[in-house]
């Protein structure tokens, strides 16, 4: 283990690097190192194998060695010891995470899971996103009250309180989000959930910012995440290292997530699961917590295509043999798509290939409670599934999506997918989605309640 | 033989930094012309290495390292230039806002500017708006150019065209946004000059907040299905379908 106050070092006294130099490097040494061990992007098999998963976590050990990872507040680079990245991954083998959450009968875990577990990952919801002072509460409502979503990883935030922009290091980012801890109670209270956890702090995420709502009494250890994630392409600064150590002191989870690009700096999906990979060690190296979520995207925000399936796969399954943490990822579709029956099948095409690749929680963004529910079924169906029979369904809901994709134009506001009054689906949606449901399971999804 | 622009050109655009710099310097020498070598030679060899990048034979790497092929290049030519040599583009100042930590975004913008002909001063990350002022009167920019991904920060766009307004430097400076969250509605409502949904399409708009034409094909990238708003017709003239 890496002592966090080793950090101040490493970021006051490691290399003095031009950013465009650290991204070349960063791009040409996982090009290197992808060559190296045979490692290659297949689209015909979305669930990695074994030989594939380890290859990728060799290359992520000798990426982060090698490459370090960028202190953008000194322009100097952390360096790692091969051998101390070693023991930092066994260390995290030894001691799968579980990781507890939520209070009394809302008590939830966040644990360690292969991908041939049986028993399926924890539903961590999330009405993610941008939401209106007037929708808030229900849409947060819509989650809460469906039984099956255990907690939240991630809730709204509001993109103005009346007059009031939220600006992130000024009085107004902590006045936006103490309206919204008190908007999330009365969420938590009329769905008769008052414990569950609740996740990141969402618009509060400065250190002082995340400091002040956490004293406000809202908000605790159980039912909190705070995120330090490293940006991509292995960028950092004093604010995670801050919120780190505010974590550890405090008992909060560290929210750990790793991203990368594909088409950027990485080129595949093969370059973007070991960068993800030695992002997520990197992460780990400081933070020290227990679950880790993984969003891998293109460089134009598109996501659950083959690319990014077979992307974090790679990255999920090398956690899964070598790091012992639990993973998770948004389960969901592109933006444009929210609250679409598209979005369902992409969220679909996530379901089968994340469940069979370790998946342990899912953040679901972008949707409404009824789609949390059909989630959480798909997962319970899901959960067991061999790598074989899981890419065929992978394939088969890809080639679905393949014929909507072209078709979508945007997403549905959450007002038209619910009424906000009695927090119920509106009845054409609610058939869209239950339509889409029967599709799926026709092509052989299965859905568990 | 003395050497050719077309041979430049395939070094930039083969990313063989030394061999572009050596010919560079040996064309100097023998007398070449400054004026063919920059456009024939070295901005062509940026533009084939955009164009390898819009078809997907080149990545994000090979965009920075064509920049970092063409300026030592450039700095060598520049004082041989003749006076009335037609300059950049435009000059644009850009980097991420204040709380906002992303630079893959904004990188990708001053890359694609750059290969289009545009003088970008990469500001850097988490920067108060009067910081971006002041380089912009110092580099004497067209263009301020605001980066910003989250809720938190898109604010502070609104911030620096409330100080330019204030500072009675509105009209001296365009100012574009862009990010994830950023949306062309948020541009407009905050009465900025353009917005672009992705790097390619911040090329056509920037040359026309600088007056250069933008013919049909750059007209396409810069309307999307979605996304017909890209500048702001109350500040700036129309361009011709």
């Amino acid at each position: 283990m890496i002592p966090t106050i080793e950090f101040q070092q490493r970021a006051s006294r490691g290399p003095v690097t031009a950013v465009d130099d650290f991204d070349l490097d960063l791009a040409f040494k996982v090009r290197e190192l992808v060559a190296e061990y045979e490692i290659k992007y297949d689209a015909e098999q979305l669930v990695v194998d074994d030989r594939t998963a380890d290859a990728i976590f060799e290359a992520a050990v000798k990426h982060l060695a090698e490459v370090g990872v960028y202190f953008q507040s000194t322009s100097r680079v952390i360096k790692y010891d091969e051998q101390e990245i070693r023991q930092l991954a066994r260390e995290s083998q030894q001691n799968p995470a579980c990781v507890n959450l939520g209070k009394g009968t809302e008590r939830m875990q966040l644990r360690y899971r292969r991908g041939s577990d049986t028993w399926a990952p924890t539903n961590y919801a999330g009405p993610a996103g941008v939401a209106g002072q007037d929708w808030f509460i229900p849409y947060v409502q819509s989650f809460a009250q469906e039984p099956s979503v255990r907690g939240f990883g991630i809730v709204p935030g509001l993109a103005r309180l009346g007059n009031l922009d939220p600006k992130a290091g000024q009085l107004s980012e902590v006045t936006v989000a103490l309206w919204e801890q008190e908007a999330l109670r009365e969420a938590l209270k009329r769905a008769g959930r008052l414990d569950m956890n609740l996740g990141l702090l969402c618009t509060a995420s400065t250190p002082s910012g995340t400091m002040a709502v956490m004293a406000s009494g809202y908000r605790d250890s159980f039912n909190t995440q705070i995120g330090i994630h490293i940006m991509p392409e292995q960028k950092l600064s004093w604010n995670p290292l801050l919120l780190s150590q505010y974590c550890e002191l405090t008992g909060v989870e560290p929210w750990q997530s790793a991203m990368s690009c594909i088409g950027g700096l990485c080129r595949d999906a093969a370059d973007v699961a070991v960068v993800m990979l030695a992002n997520a060690i990197a992460q780990l190296s400081y933070a020290k917590g227990g679950s880790m979520s993984y969003f891998p995207s293109h460089l134009d925000g598109t996501w659950a295509t083959r690319a990014s399936h077979w992307a974090f796969s790679g990255a999920g399954r090398a956690a899964e043999r070598h790091l012992g943490l639990a993973i998770g990822t948004s389960i969901s579709g592109i933006d444009k798509a929210w609250r679409t029956p598209l979005s369902l099948w992409q969220s679909a095409g996530v379901v089968v290939t994340s469940v069979a690749s370790g998946l342990s929680y899912a953040w679901i963004a972008g949707h409404t409670g009824l789609e949390a529910r059909l989630i959480g079924q798909m997962m319970n169906g899901c959960a067991g599934m061999a790598p074989g029979p899981a890419n065929e369904l992978a394939q088969k809901i890809m080639r679905k999506v393949d014929e909507l994709l072209p078709r979508q134009e945007k997403q549905l506001p959450f007002c038209e997918a619910y009424d906000v009054n009695t927090v119920k689906p509106r009845p054409e949606y609610e058939k869209a989605m239950l339509q889409t449901r029967d599709e799926l399971a026709a092509l052989g999804m299965p859905f568990v309640e | 033989m003395p050497v050719t622009p077309n041979e430049i050109f395939d070094a930039v655009w083969k990313l063989q930094k030394k061999k572009a710099f050596d010919l560079v310097q040996q064309g100097l020498a023998e007398g070449v012309d400054p004026v063919a070598m920059l456009k024939e030679g070295v901005i062509a060899g940026l533009q084939e290495v955009g164009r390898r990048f819009g078809v997907g034979e080149y990545f994000l790497a090979e965009l920075v390292m064509s920049g970092k092929v063409a300026e030592p290049c450039i700095d060598l030519i520049n004082p041989y230039l003749p006076p009335n040599t037609e300059g950049a583009q435009g000059r644009v100042v850009i980097g991420a806002v204040t709380g906002d930590l992303h630079t893959i975004g904004y990188g990708l913008v001053t890359t694609q500017l750059e290969l289009n002909g545009f003088e970008v001063h990469k500001l850097g990350i988490d920067l108060p708006s009067m910081y971006f002022i002041d380089k912009a009167k110092e580099h004497k920019a067209d263009i301020i150019g605001l980066s910003a991904f989250l809720v938190t920060t898109i604010p502070y766009c609104k911030e620096m065209v409330g100080y330019l307004e204030d500072m009675g430097l509105r009209d001296k400076y365009k100012v574009i946004i862009g990010g994830t969250e950023c949306t062309a509605d948020k541009a407009d409502a905050m009465d900025v000059d353009g917005w672009a949904l992705n790097a390619v399409a911040s090329v056509p708009l920037c040359k026309h907040l600088c007056g250069k034409p933008v013919d049909v094909a750059e007209l396409a990238r810069a309307r999307t299905h979605d996304h017909t708003w890209w500048y702001n017709s109350r500040r700036i003239k129309g361009v011709a379908a």
